[in-house]
């Protein structure tokens, strides 16, 4: 994917179709979710946005407590109960 | 990838490149800015103009003329308080946020800008050093560190959002032929920086003991782009929550002090307002925090306190900060990220990244400040000198410039508003020393290279 989707449009799009890659975008752990990420980091809104260009969609492994773009991948991925449906 | 097939899951269907133009703030920046500079030149080739609704206030000398500016423009304040409402307000409902929340919040921002530019325009404000930006920061200290800032209040103090789109009205002030002139100037003494004040920070953490993907966090929030370079590069290179909340506390923190610092030091060594803002937009760490001041050193200029054009502060700190700094996150954040797959230990997750990271990172706010600029350069090409003078900046230019004057002030306020002091303290030590070693060696090296190596060049600039 060139572009990644945040988790909404995730489900918000998830239909039939073929597999999606075990990416941090698709796992259940991944929260790219703007209002969430600025209150897990509080003081970021100060000087800076989860908003912006800047951040592209990386989000926050809740599992790992790693911050990591949508695309990194790892042995403990889950995809979302969501997709799987 | 995982060692186990995880269970066959639906494909995403092809994402939209044209989501992000309305999903991300720094379109909405560009939609804004470049929106009222198109609506101003519209206005302006039917003979009208943006001035009534750029209401500002004036200079005045004791409170009854201020009440009396007040009252008389009130409906201009009015209209210019619905106008910002219901740009912003729509921005702000296409990221996500409920417009009932904003309004009120915005209110509030609002009528404190309004009073802290009322306050500015005070002729003695000078004398008692009540420069806008700085009042109405340390106002939000106050208020976020005694009584607190409510809850309620969080969707109306959104500082980037009000700087990206001051930043893109700044473009309309700034002739495209001085950005090209002057730019590469800028990126060469910001690389220079840069590369200094990222060696420094990542290699005294490492000597510190501190891990590499920290160190880079820190390294980057310093000698980048402040908060956005210590994000970009945290997730860029997996770093540990932790780690990010580190950085982002040390950058805030540095960025607060300077504010103050930058402007008193500059003053105190009698520089020039195109040196001074070079200086600034060298050495501070976040384009906010930099622009508070700067703006607060152009109103030196403005009465008459420092040598230069007041304006000259404000753009050369753009300059170097904005094109100098900000548009290489993407390849600083790239660069780092093949760095910690390929050298740095193994943290258990695989990342994939290629050069499209450099443009999905990119501060797209950077395009609406080079459009604004190429607007009114073309519009100002059908124009003799006395006329651009006589008619393109007061019906045009300076309007732009006083509606970039408002969200600046929003911005400054919402620093402060939203600046908790108590949680500096969770940095730790060590991140700290690394963090500061390179504070000192940015603030020194950019002094010598903005007053010496390029200070013929800044000073001409300020001219």
């Amino acid at each position: 994917m060139s572009e990644r989707t945040d988790n909404r449009q995730f489900r918000a799009q998830a239909g039939a179709g073929a597999p999606a890659k075990a990416e941090c975008g698709n796992c259940q752990f991944f929260c790219d979710r703007p209002a969430e990420l600025e209150f897990e980091f509080p003081q970021l809104r100060t000087l800076g946005s989860v908003y912006g260009s800047v951040r592209s969609q990386d989000g926050l492994c809740q599992r790992l407590q790693r911050y990591l773009g949508s695309a990194s991948h790892c042995a403990a991925h889950e995809p979302r109960a969501q997709i799987l449906g | 990838m995982s060692e186990t097939a995880p269970p066959p899951t639906p494909v995403l269907p092809a994402p939209s490149q044209w989501r992000e133009l309305i999903g991300r703030e720094d379109w909405w920046a560009i939609w804004i800015g470049c929106g009222l500079v198109l609506a101003g030149a519209l206005l302006l080739s039917g003979g009208h103009s943006l001035k009534w609704l750029a209401i500002a206030p004036t200079k005045w000398s004791h409170l009854p003329e201020a009440l009396a500016q007040l009252r008389l423009h009130a409906l201009q304040y009015l209209a210019l308080f619905v106008l910002w409402s219901v740009l912003f307000g729509i921005g702000l409902a296409a990221l996500g946020f409920r417009v009932s929340r904003f309004l009120p919040a915005f209110a509030l921002v609002f009528l404190t800008s309004l009073v802290l530019y009322f306050v500015g325009q005070w002729d003695q404000a000078a004398h008692y050093n009540l420069e806008p930006p700085l009042v109405a920061l340390v106002l939000g200290l106050l208020v976020s560190n005694t009584v607190g800032t409510p809850a309620w209040a969080d969707a109306g103090l959104r500082v980037e959002f009000y700087i990206k789109t001051g930043i893109v009205l700044l473009g309309a002030s700034l002739p495209l032929t001085l950005i090209l002139w002057a730019g590469p100037v800028a990126i060469v003494q910001a690389g220079i920086v840069s590369l200094i004040t990222f060696g420094v920070i990542y290699f005294t953490a490492v000597r510190l003991g501190l891990d590499r993907r920290l160190a880079a966090t820190l390294g980057t929030g310093g000698a980048v782009c402040g908060v956005s370079g210590a994000i970009a590069t945290g997730g860029a290179v997996g770093a540990r929550k932790e780690q990010v909340s580190i950085a982002i506390s040390l950058v805030v923190f540095w960025a607060i002090v300077t504010i103050f610092l930058l402007p008193l030091l500059a003053r105190g060594l009698g520089l020039p307002t195109g040196v001074a803002g070079a200086w600034i937009g060298t050495s501070e760490f976040a384009d906010a925090a930099g622009l508070a001041a700067a703006q607060a050193y152009s109103g030196y200029a403005a009465h008459g306190l420092v040598a230069g054009t007041p304006e000259a502060a404000v753009n050369a700190f753009t300059l170097m900060k904005v094109i100098g700094r900000d548009i290489w996150i993407g390849v600083w954040a790239f660069v780092l990220s093949i760095i910690a797959t390929t050298r740095w230990d193994r943290t258990g997750v695989n990342s994939r990244t290629g050069p499209g990271e450099i443009w999905r990172r990119f501060p797209k706010f950077v395009l609406g400040f080079l459009l604004a600029s190429a607007i009114v350069t073309v519009l100002a090409r059908g124009y003799s000198y006395a006329d651009y003078k006589s008619i393109l900046v007061p019906s045009l230019v300076a309007p732009l410039q006083a509606l970039r004057v408002w969200a600046f002030t929003f911005a400054f306020l919402s620093i402060g508003l939203t600046t908790r002091i108590r949680e500096f303290a969770q940095a730790g030590r060590r991140p700290f020393y690394a963090f500061t070693a390179g504070v000192a060696v940015n603030i020194v090296l950019g002094f010598v290279l903005s007053t010496r190596i390029f200070g013929a060049f800044w000073t001409q600039f300020g001219q």
